[in-house]
């Protein structure tokens, strides 16, 4: 009986952390007001959360970005709900290829930064990584999670009168 | 998946039958076998963290479009009175992602007196479709009613109303319905696009169409990843990856040019039928009532 008790415990405890909120994980409230201030002077146009999680082994997460041949964009990363450090690596094709090249690369530890692609460079797609190194919790069985906000805004002709955009620095 | 559950189960099974036996040693290496197994388990559990797919807004795709001198044309878009008449969530959810793209198309286009009546079927939708909350902010509503006829104040309204929309998503993990939603107004952006399109504008649309079409990667794959798939948006899927896979062979025919970027590629009058029958077919068959 002892045994079916354990199984039964250790099943509802891995359905519960299955069931664990991302919201109880990555509390985001103010992280999204400074990621807003980054991105003026660029118009918004979309948040994505990217869960972290650290695994018992080095990792690569790769998420691709579509862009419009002649918007200016501005990526805003924060990263301060990462628990521990990561590198953020961005390249113009997908891990697939073996010709790629890397356009930026930033360390968690910045905590927010921006990146602008070249509308000249015609890429109609970018390639963000994320390296997560691997990791093992103090309690050898649990798995440390967090997130990366990105947060996008886009640039359109109005901008152009008033020159390179410069908008709030990335804080 | 199902492997390593039977696994558990036979594992189970085994431990609940030698339960009455006297063989303490046996049953703790094999409830250590268990704890192992169920760690495991858990592990790939892990891996299944919710993917994010990168989708742009209704309102950049229908700046895109509108920049490039797509016309406004009347009648175009999906009557406000049809929503009455979706009757399964999943058309109701769609539709709700139609009428974001239609009230885009109307406000980009100066068309304040329609807007109202597409911001209200918008919220009614809402309603349906549980995203209530995001449109229930009295303030909000009268802001967009004050700056209807001002575009720059407009616009402000519906990027804060795509942000709230983004916040409300995230923090419900609502993201397989903005898939869905995303997928409706994707479709319908790119069917005022192949429908208001004159001779004049027509080279400039159409490369515009074609690059809209390097998101449906991203849009497929985000609608696969869904794990409550209904009927019709399996079927959805499936259409979508057909057009995605149009959409490599014109990727293919512009790379053999050597044209390095879509702003310089020229469809073909032929293709571009394709285009326009496969996006009529897949929006009247959403919209339709």
């Amino acid at each position: 009986m002892r045994i079916l008790l354990s199984i039964v415990v250790l099943l509802t405890s891995s359905y519960l952390h299955a069931q664990q909120t991302p919201t109880s994980y990555c509390p985001k409230g103010d992280v999204i007001i400074k990621c807003r201030k980054a991105l003026v002077p660029f118009k918004y146009t979309n948040m994505v959360t990217n869960r972290i999680v650290f695994k018992r082994f080095n990792d690569i997460k790769e998420i691709s970005i579509p862009i419009y041949y002649d918007a200016r964009y501005r990526f805003t990363f924060n990263t301060e709900l990462v628990p521990k450090d990561i590198k953020i690596r961005i390249y113009d094709k997908p891990q697939t290829e073996k010709k790629r090249e890397q356009l930026a690369e930033f360390e968690s530890s910045q905590k927010q930064f921006n990146f602008e692609p070249d509308p000249e460079s015609g890429l109609s797609e970018i390639y963000v990584n994320f390296l997560i190194p691997a990791y093992i919790a103090e309690d050898g069985s649990s798995f440390i999670k967090g997130c990366v906000i990105l947060m996008t805004g886009y640039e359109d002709d109005v901008s152009d009168a008033f020159g390179d955009a410069e908008g709030a620095p990335a804080e | 998946m199902d492997k390593k559950i039977i696994t558990a189960l036979f594992i189970s099974t085994m431990i609940l039958s030698s339960c009455g036996e006297d063989t303490t040693q046996q049953v703790s290496q094999e409830e250590q076998a268990q704890n192992d197994l169920l760690n495991e388990m858990a592990e790939e559990g892990e891996d299944r963290e919710p993917e994010a797919f990168y989708l742009p807004s209704a309102l950049q795709i229908g700046s895109i479009f509108q920049k490039s001198g797509l016309s406004y044309i009347k009648g175009l878009t999906n009557p406000p009175a049809n929503q009455e008449q979706y009757i399964t969530k999943s058309q109701k959810i769609l539709n709700f992602g139609v009428y974001s793209a239609d009230l885009a198309y109307i406000i980009l286009n100066g068309q304040s007196q329609d807007a109202t009546a597409y911001l209200k079927t918008i919220k009614s939708l809402s309603d349906k479709i549980g995203f209530g909350a995001v449109f229930e902010s009295e303030e909000l509503l009268n802001r967009f009613q004050n700056s209807l006829g001002n575009e720059d104040s407009i616009l402000n309204v519906m990027i804060d109303i795509q942000m709230q929309t983004d916040m409300f998503v995230d923090e419900n993990n609502l993201q397989e319905v903005t898939h869905i939603i995303f997928a409706g107004a994707w479709i319908e952006g790119m069917y005022l696009g192949v429908k208001a399109s004159n001779s004049n504008n027509q080279h400039v649309i159409s490369g515009r169409l074609v690059e809209q079409m390097t998101i449906l990667d991203n849009l497929v794959k985000a609608l696969r990843s869904n794990n409550n798939q209904t009927e019709d948006i399996e079927q959805l899927t499936k259409d979508l990856n057909k057009l995605d896979k149009f959409f490599i062979r014109l990727e293919e025919n512009k790379n053999s040019q050597k044209i390095a970027s879509f702003r310089d590629y020229k469809i073909s009058k032929e293709h571009l039928e394709e285009l326009s029958i496969m996006i009529t077919e897949l929006r009247n068959r959403i919209t339709k009532v």
